[in-house]
């Protein structure tokens, strides 16, 4: 089995001049800055926006990341993209917050609430980017709603799978079969389109 | 083993894996057969790596325009601040926004025991050029602060929380390159109740060290993480401590014990009570 590329369609030489842009800004270099913010704010408003369902909040969770990036020094381009350190920093805030948020049950009533609506999105101008987005789209619309939803409530929020069951009402041992499932297929599905791309 | 496992039931352990929803047993299963069938660490590979693209299915959002210059001016003021300040970045600088932790022992009044030489925390020689007591409260609340955003970051990452897995406390010290320490030494807690995962080097600012990361056997549906330090002193930013242990509680349900063995600095942390990590702190041969 072939596994799939850590960034499949980012060529190393990116992540060399991402890493060179990030080396600018702890000098204190803050055009390189906004040319980060340009490349990633919308990958991590976007994560921001989906886990916590507030454009407030996404805005300072947006704003955190990118102080994070560059005052605390803790990127290290050998161990990964900086897509990936930045979507790894962003869901693991945005569950930070979930958590400390005061009650279930504003959480609940949030997650009742329909899509939120938000300002008119502008598409991300990053081909490279714009092509992974519609691979996983795709890859995502194979999955069954209860695996998606289930998938992503773990994923965005942190959920335990027991807290899961008790929301969708349903069993553990259920829940834990759609999110098995669900991840085994979305990787099958995201193999075979990624290798058809020839992006590998 | 008694029979083969098929193909299928594999890529679902796999999966619960990266999903961190092994049971005890599975994950018991898992560790064994992780190092007997190569597929199965492809397989977890893969899937952590398609977990990893999820954020790209999204709805595309940008965020308001005045974002930008509102986060830059905001990274400018804390660059200018800290200059102001005199701050030499030796390890992550925290801006006042992320002060947010609300600790039930809070900095002031660790700063009053402190002061009153009857808290948990003294160190009168190892910050001399730190002339005040708040300098030295805010040192060693961010050495806290460390250990705190290593262990969520650990538990958060979709790749798992060790950089290499094992259950054989012996293969940590052959496969962690960036830090010598004996097996004796290493803070193992009781297999009756919990399960080592893998190992991972640390570095926290001149202190390097090394985290083992353990599942509690009693949370059968849900991975329960315990990050097990063991911190190098000679590049001290720790305190020396009078009492045997330190415990602390986060407002946010995660705990942390701390406590010194020679010229090691120890700390548990996790998402467990503060009573309850404190005995399983009590449990590691250290203490």
């Amino acid at each position: 089995m072939k596994p799939i590329a850590e960034e499949p369609n980012r060529p190393v030489t990116e992540r060399e001049a991402d890493s060179a842009l990030v080396d600018r800004v702890w000098q204190g270099d803050f055009a390189a800055l906004g040319m980060l913010y340009d490349q990633y704010s919308g990958l991590v408003y976007s994560i921001a926006l989906k886990a916590l369902r507030s454009v407030a909040e996404a805005e300072d969770l947006t704003q955190e990341v990118f102080m994070i990036l560059a005052r605390s020094h803790t990127y290290d381009p050998q161990r990964g993209a900086l897509a990936k350190y930045l979507t790894t920093l962003t869901r693991s805030r945005a569950i930070d917050r979930l958590r400390a948020r005061a009650t279930q049950q504003k959480y609940l009533t949030q997650w009742n609430q329909l899509q939120m609506s938000t300002e008119a999105a502008s598409p991300m101008n990053d081909a490279v980017q714009q092509e992974r987005r519609t691979v996983v789209r795709a890859a995502l619309s194979k999955l069954s709603d209860r695996q998606r939803e289930v998938l992503e409530l773990s994923y965005y929020e942190g959920q335990s799978q027991s807290d899961i069951a008790k929301r969708l009402n349903v069993p553990l041992g259920t829940v834990k079969s759609w999110a098995r499932r669900g991840l085994l297929q979305l990787k099958s599905q995201l193999l075979g389109q990624l290798e058809d791309d020839s992006v590998l | 083993m008694s029979e083969p496992l098929d193909s299928e039931t594999l890529k679902e352990l796999a999966a619960g894996y990266v999903l961190g929803d092994l049971s005890s047993e599975e994950a018991e299963q898992f560790h064994q057969l992780v190092t007997q069938v190569p597929a199965l660490s492809i397989e977890v590979a893969a899937l952590q790596a398609a977990l990893h693209m999820m954020p790209y299915g999204l709805a595309e959002q940008r965020p308001n325009a005045e974002l930008r210059s509102r986060t830059i001016t905001a990274i400018q003021s804390a660059a200018i601040r800290a200059t102001e300040e005199g701050a030499v970045p030796s390890g992550p600088i925290k801006p006042q926004i992320f002060r947010k932790q609300r600790w039930v022992l809070g900095g002031i009044a660790a700063g009053v025991l402190m002061v009153l030489g009857i808290g948990v925390l003294q160190q009168p020689v190892k910050y001399a050029q730190q002339p005040t007591e708040t300098a030295q409260v805010e040192q060693v609340w961010a050495g806290f602060r460390q250990l705190l955003e290593d262990h969520h970051s650990a538990i958060d990452n979709p790749e798992g929380p060790a950089d290499f897995m094992t259950w054989q406390p012996e293969r940590v010290l052959t496969q962690l390159k960036d830090f010598q320490t004996t097996e004796a030494a290493l803070p193992m807690l009781p297999e009756s109740q919990a399960k080592l995962l893998g190992a991972s080097d640390c570095q926290f600012g001149k202190t390097s060290g090394l985290r083992l990361s353990f599942q509690m056997k009693d949370h059968p549906d849900k991975a329960q993480i315990v990050s097990a330090y063991q911190l190098d002193l000679e590049g001290d930013q720790f305190p020396q401590f009078v009492s045997s242990t330190i415990t602390l509680r986060q407002s946010d349900g995660t705990s942390i014990v701390l406590w010194r063995e020679e010229s090691y600095l120890y700390a548990l942390v996790a998402e467990l009570p503060s009573a309850d990590l404190d005995r399983l702190a009590h449990s590691v041969g250290q203490i």
